[in-house]
């Protein structure tokens, strides 16, 4: 017991109450006692049949508790019974404020995630293109290399050996192309692998996220990892994305794994905005003739399955290969080629698809 | 669009002594905090491995209040109890389907 609590007993103890030499410690009088700030607030229970007392008692518990170092001012409530106190009060404790949006990239009026089932089917390729191409058609756009095992988005936009900068004490995404974005490439060496566990994966991404000079704008455009790991889970759960774009070739293996991403997004509550179609058939740079090499229209008829959107198709061209490995992305180098043009088509459907909500 | 996302995204959530959530279907679901917090599925309150529950409901006090609360993402919900565990994340699909509740439209 503290000393304060000890004093308060021994007051207590040396006011009579009832028979025998009895206290109102002992005769429960004393409800409960309360010391806030040196003020001491005691509530006493004295029935109908004590009532000539409680002003003597009251008077006594006064004093007795005032004299006390400690307690410079006592307050007093008398009820008649025990269930009197309590009745009519709200629970102690207040109510909790509406939970908090505790999301970053909140100056990003949408925020679409590139998303693949497996690797190797052009999704970065497809992210930077479409986010050139959400550029020209008028939007504020940045972009964000997510993929943290195999970043190649600062090889695609030529900037593969720009380390990151600081602006104060926090990142400056590197701007290319009227688009600003950051890459995990940027921030270690190339050839450099990251072996990294989940916990680790997440405070990147976090890092990324939130001390990073984004300038905010229409379109933030998420370059993700293949599959359904990690990463995915951090950014599902550290930003509130406006939904996903899955990018698949046409053959089954592709689309299975589509599917395993699509049914990702829908436990996480991100919208799944359409499928892309990469690769969609090979065009003969010499006779033009279109040979659909992983068989044909595949994706459309999985997006038809799931009820998702089909946003488009990307044929395989040497121009968006030769684009993409020296830098210069197709629609900013080839602005006219039909591959551009696609991608432009694409933008303005997903734009449409995102605007109708 | 993907499958009812309606049904589990939720318009407002609120706290007055119950939890309560406003989805956006127009459903207004009533949560008991007790009950919630026993509900509570992470990693210490249910075997990771095999699902049981390892958390003793006797050893919450039936005045458990949550203190503070966040969205996660766009699925989910995490909450700060009164006895500071803060590790549950309360996915709105199991708020929705699993975790009792009384339901009723919005009137």
């Amino acid at each position: 017991m503290d000393p304060l609590e000890q004093k308060i007993k021994e007051v207590f103890e040396q006011i009579p109450f009832g028979e025998n030499g009895s206290n109102i410690l002992e005769k429960n009088v004393v409800y409960s006692t309360d010391i806030e700030n040196k003020k001491a607030t005691v509530v006493l229970v004295i029935t109908e049949e004590y009532k000539d007392l409680e002003g003597d008692i009251a008077r006594k518990v006064k004093e007795g508790l005032k004299s006390i170092d400690g307690i410079d001012q006592v307050a007093i409530d008398i009820v008649r019974s025990t269930e009197e106190i309590g009745a009519g009060e709200q629970p102690a404790h207040p109510n909790p404020a509406p939970p908090e949006q505790a999301n970053y990239l909140e100056n990003y009026e949408h925020v679409v995630l590139v998303a693949s089932g497996k690797g190797g089917v052009g999704k970065s390729t497809v992210a930077i293109n479409l986010a050139l191409s959400l550029k020209a058609i008028g939007k504020r756009v940045s972009l964000m290399d997510a993929d943290v095992y195999g970043p190649s988005i600062p090889i695609m936009l030529g900037v593969r050996n720009e380390a990151l900068k600081l602006t104060g004490s926090q990142i400056k995404p590197i701007n290319k192309f009227g688009i600003d974005f950051i890459s995990v490439g940027n921030m270690v060496k190339e050839d450099q692998a990251l072996i990294w566990r989940g916990p680790m994966t997440h405070q990147v991404i976090q890092q990324i996220l939130r001390d990073s000079a984004w300038p905010g704008g229409d379109y933030m455009i998420i370059d993700l990892p293949p599959g359904t790991g990690d990463v995915q889970l951090s950014i599902s759960q550290l930003t509130s994305a406006t939904g996903a774009v899955i990018v698949c070739t046409p053959q089954d293996v592709a689309l299975l794994d589509a599917r395993k991403a699509v049914g990702m997004f829908d436990k996480v509550n991100i919208p799944v905005l359409g499928i892309i179609e990469n690769m969609s058939y090979f065009v003969c740079p010499k006779c033009g003739a279109e040979t659909p090499i992983f068989s044909k229209g595949g994706a459309e008829r999985e997006s038809k399955a799931q009820n998702v959107p089909f946003i488009g198709r990307v044929p395989i061209e040497i121009d968006i290969r030769l684009g993409s490995d020296n830098g210069e992305p197709i629609v900013h180098s080839m602005p006219d080629s039909s591959s551009a043009k696609h991608f432009i088509e694409m933008a303005k459907t997903l734009d449409k698809i995102v605007q109708e909500g | 669009m993907a499958r009812n996302r309606k049904r589990l995204t939720p318009k407002e959530i609120f706290f007055d002594g119950k939890m309560n959530i406003i989805w956006q279907d127009n459903t207004h679901s009533i949560y008991d905090y007790w009950e919630l917090r026993t509900s509570c599925p992470c990693a210490d309150c249910v075997d990771e491995i095999t699902g049981e529950k390892t958390l003793d409901d006797s050893t919450i006090d039936k005045d458990i209040h949550p203190v503070q609360s966040a969205y996660i993402g766009n699925y989910a919900l995490e909450i700060l109890w009164s006895d500071n565990h803060d590790t549950g994340i309360y996915t709105f699909e199991n708020l929705r389907d699993r975790y009792p509740h009384e339901e009723k439209p919005v009137s």
